[in-house]
């Protein structure tokens, strides 16, 4: 609230006291967002989250609204005076006072949260033997340069050494215009002494993360959308650890097609599915642009689990030729909402996983649409709890700490 | 000046009063309204009239009137909702009235000048109900001290024991501070000395004193001597744990006295406890006292036509009058407290004037003449001040919402059906009339009384709700029974019903919201039995 007045006022202290408790409650309101995965409906922007926490009120010992009162007007016994909001919200307003408060917060603290509240580990890189950047410090001592770079106090140092080992150090001379004999220290050319150089070599800390999706008919809105907000936080999560993050956006159907990060989120498009293409083309880029060795690497791989039967044997090769040698970091696989539960790629990847075919660690898989009791949805029709929370599990499983792979 | 000087004394906003500035129109219109104000037999205390911004009367409004108060955060909550309302155009606040001698107004400095005559017209309205109506006769008039007072003991308790600490423990207070009792307002205070005393005040049955000693055993019968004795022996019994003899409504001032407090925090309750009984006439007397000021600039404004006061022609302010009368009232078919005031008080001036009133036309049969009923008493300005001396709010509604005032202004009662649908489910005038009264009742918060400070010999508080059709609000009452524990330092025992109107049990076991538990009667009773 900005302050009109130039005087110093009592509200301004209070009114700041109220500002604190409202940020101790976005730091609560913040936790409870990620408790019940609420958190991945929000957006950051400019590095900047905002939340919207319900207004603070004194409790009092009072009624509740029992949505009866009187009320003035026309009218005659049934009339109906007015309906709620078909949201539903309507009902309940009696006790919401007002909108709630915005409060921005930085993204910084928010990725804090998701880090205690899902456990998270910081990521480390991969130390490589490329080197991005060399730095250079003056930090050494020479015997030859030049006369802008001398180290006075050394070469005085060094001629003193020599002229005590010489045992003329403490003879007095008569300067020339001086009554008084003096000490006189000369360096010669072997005491001189300069700055030097050194190279100080930075390991590289790039990082490429490859977010690929199914595109073929059966990956409707409400699917893009898991994706969308999966990858978000993915990718934000990622980017806190390295200087600098490539993204890479991939999509395919039979054929795979490289994005910009708009079309990743908004192209739909009809067609089969063919799962090892996107692979395929991640392999190739591997050896193109990204390099291993130069770069941490994370695939991160959304479908709804349909593929073929013999297609799931060819990406299994693909992987284990084409990818483990490189030592990438890690490869998620998501499935969202299969339309078969067997034989879909996430059954066809855990019985590989169960039978020793793949590291558990190096590949992850996660699977959104997983009904604790009828086994899955089949349809969309996932209620927004179970749908935030098992977006919030899966990032966690994504990004869970592991022992033999650095993630 | 001389003029002013006939009526009330009159601290006038001018530059004797330091700080306090006041437009030069409204100033030369000044002596006019208070003579008119007067004239028409106001009573009101001296007055200064402030003229702020809309910042700084938000500041005001949110310290309750006193800029003076004890730093609180929640002083900070209320300037947020009405400064940011003020912005987005919500709301506005044009004036704001201080109980007290002087009576201070703050008037809006961005209002028009009939606007300003208006509102000052309708403060010296609420200046003249504080003054007169009866809820008020006790409350501090010199409350501008008393809170400059309290908020730099409160601040020197912050600074000894910490702000966080402090700030926590009124926190808990003002969550209690409805559970009081307006009446304890009459009571006289004193502050009581430690008397340390250790003599035994001995109390025995009354006898009557028969003619001759063999009548002894019919004039006083044993069963009434023992049930005299039994009754001694309870009261006895009761003074020496400190119970009360009846449920006692005063909940926040018994733990004022009775609480194990440190000195300052007995010290900031009492300070609270003080603050709440000065707003409690304020909260009983709403609907009146907005009712009788709206009554009063509807008088001063329209039928002294002081609408025109300081305007190039006649009646020019009339529709600036309409439109801020209107922001206040709400349309025709609007529902506030400024509005069945208002209504109410013109109602009974038309009755009284006409004389429809009393047995003669309550027993009139016929329809014809009892529409055309005119004795042309002309008491109706009579009864109106009478009525804003001696009615609060549950008084008026209970006396003068009749059948035929509910009638004419459309009042109906309307339910929420689970299909969503908001429907009117009557138009009967006692059906109406219960439920306005319910409202007004105890500031239309539940009653609440404590039965029991020593509930089942372990020192827990037993806590009774009055109920009265409508259930308590379970988030709100838990959180109030955790400040209430903090405070008491023993288990809190609410009893109250449910919407089934089936007894239900609320004990608070500890400081947070999870040592609540909640009961049916039978299986709190069980609950101590194994």
């Amino acid at each position: 609230m900005k302050r009109r007045s130039p005087i110093p006022r009592r509200i301004t202290e209070d009114h700041g006291h109220f500002r604190d408790v409202i940020s101790g409650r976005s730091r609560k309101e913040l936790k409870r967002l990620f408790k019940t995965g609420q958190i991945t409906r929000q957006r950051g922007k400019n590095g900047r989250m905002i939340i919207n926490i319900p207004q603070i009120d004194i409790p009092h010992i009072q009624h509740g609204d029992n949505k009866a009162g009187i009320g003035r007007g026309p009218g005659k016994k049934g009339d109906v005076i007015k309906k709620d909001d078909p949201d539903g919200k309507g009902g309940e307003a009696g006790k919401e006072h007002g909108e709630g408060i915005s409060i921005s917060i930085d993204m910084d603290a928010v990725l804090q949260f998701m880090q205690d509240e899902l456990k998270l580990p910081d990521m480390r890189p991969k130390p490589t033997a490329t080197y991005e950047d060399v730095k250079i410090v003056y930090n050494d001592i020479s015997k030859n340069g030049p006369d802008s770079l001398r180290h006075t106090r050394r070469t005085l140092l060094e001629t003193m050494k020599r002229m005590a080992m010489m045992g003329t150090l403490d003879d007095k001379r008569i300067l020339p215009g001086n009554q008084t004999p003096v000490r006189l220290i000369t360096p010669i050319n072997s005491d001189r002494r300069y700055r030097q150089y050194r190279e100080i070599k930075i390991p590289a800390s790039n990082a490429v993360i490859f977010f690929a999706r199914d595109c073929s008919g059966s990956m409707d809105d409400y699917r893009c959308d898991i994706v969308n907000d999966m990858s978000w936080w993915l990718n934000e999560w990622i980017r806190k650890f390295y200087a600098k993050v490539d993204r890479c956006y991939l999509i395919h159907d039979t054929e795979c097609e490289e994005v910009n990060e708009k079309k990743f989120y908004e192209y739909r498009y009809g067609g089969g599915t063919k799962i090892s293409c996107v692979f395929e083309t991640i392999a190739a880029m591997l050896v193109n642009r990204y390099p291993p060795q130069k770069y941490n690497v994370y695939v991160f791989y959304f479908s709804d689990g349909d593929n073929q039967i013999e297609d799931n044997k060819v990406l299994e090769k693909i992987i284990n030729e084409k990818f483990k040698q490189h030592d990438l970091n890690m490869i998620g696989v998501t499935q969202i909402i299969p339309y078969r539960y067997e034989s879909s790629l996430h059954s066809y990847l855990q019985e590989a996983i169960n039978e020793g075919r793949f590291n558990s660690d190096f590949l992850r898989i996660v699977e959104i649409g997983k009904d604790d009791e009828e086994g899955v949805y089949f349809d969309t029709s996932m209620p927004e709890e179970d749908r935030n929370s098992q977006i919030m599990d899966g990032i966690r499983k994504l990004l869970a700490p592991s022992k033999g792979i650095k993630i | 000046m001389s003029r002013m000087m006939s009526g009330s004394p009159i601290l006038m906003g001018n530059n004797s009063v330091p700080g306090v500035k006041i437009h030069k129109e409204v100033r030369d219109v000044l002596p006019e309204v208070f003579r008119t104000c007067t004239e028409f037999g106001l009573d009101f205390y001296p007055t200064i009239i402030e003229f702020v911004t809309y910042d700084e009367i938000s500041e005001l409004a949110s310290y309750g009137g006193f800029p003076v108060r004890y730093p609180h955060w929640s002083f900070g909550m209320e300037y947020e909702q009405l400064a940011r309302g003020y912005e987005f155009g919500q709301h506005r606040i044009s004036e704001m009235v201080i109980n007290g001698n002087p009576c201070v107004i703050y008037c809006m400095d961005s209002n028009t000048l009939v606007s300003n005559i208006n509102v000052i017209a309708h403060a010296l309205g609420h200046n003249d109900f504080f003054k007169n109506n009866i809820f008020f006769s006790a409350t501090n008039r010199g409350m501008m001290n008393k809170m400059a007072n309290h908020g730099s003991r409160i601040r020197k308790y912050m600074s000894r024991w910490g702000k966080e600490a402090v700030t926590s423990f009124i926190d808990h207070c003002l969550r209690l501070d409805t559970l009081i009792d307006p009446a304890m307002a009459w009571k006289d205070r004193v502050i009581k000395e430690a008397v340390i005393r250790d003599e035994r005040h001995y109390e025995f049955p009354d006898r009557l004193r028969p003619d001759h000693s063999y009548m002894d055993d019919w004039v006083n019968p044993l069963d009434r001597l023992e049930h005299q004795r039994e009754s001694i022996r309870e009261r006895e019994a009761a003074q020496q744990i400190g119970l009360l003899e009846e449920p006692a409504k005063d909940i926040f001032g018994f733990l004022k006295d009775h609480a194990p407090l440190k000195p300052w925090q007995q010290d900031i309750i009492s300070m609270l406890y003080e603050e709440a009984l000065y707003f409690a006439p304020q909260r009983a007397t709403k609907m009146a006292n907005e009712g009788w000021a709206s009554f009063t600039d509807f008088n001063i404004m329209c039928r002294q036509g002081l609408c025109s006061l300081g305007q190039k022609n006649d009646g020019a302010g009339i529709v600036e009058y309409s439109k801020h009368k209107m922001l206040v009232l709400g349309g025709k078919y609007s529902q506030n407290p400024y509005k069945v005031g208002y209504e109410l008080f013109m109602d009974i001036e038309d009755r009284w004037n006409k004389g429809r009133f009393g047995q003669a036309y309550e027993d009139c049969q016929d329809m014809n003449e009892k529409e055309n009923w005119d004795k042309k008493l002309g008491l109706g300005r009579e009864k109106v001040f009478e009525v804003r001396k001696h009615y609060n709010d549950v008084l008026m509604i209970a006396e003068f919402f009749t059948a035929d005032f509910c009638e004419k202004k459309e009042f109906f009662e309307y339910q929420r059906y689970p299909n969503g649908e908001w429907k009117i489910v009557s138009k009967d005038f006692h059906k109406i009339k219960r439920k306005l009264l319910q409202r007004y009742t105890n500031g239309g918060l539940p009653d609440v009384r404590l039965v029991d400070p020593n509930h089942r010999g372990k020192g827990w508080m037993l806590l009774q709700h009055q109920y009265d059709g409508l259930e308590l609000y379970v988030p709100y009452v838990n959180e109030t029974l955790t400040s209430l524990y903090r405070i008491w330092q023993n288990n809190i025992v609410l009893a109250s019903r449910d919407s089934n109107n089936e007894e239900i049990i609320f004990l608070c076991k500890g400081p947070d919201l999870s040592s609540i538990v909640s009961y049916k009667r039978s299986s709190y009773e069980e609950s101590f039995l194994t």
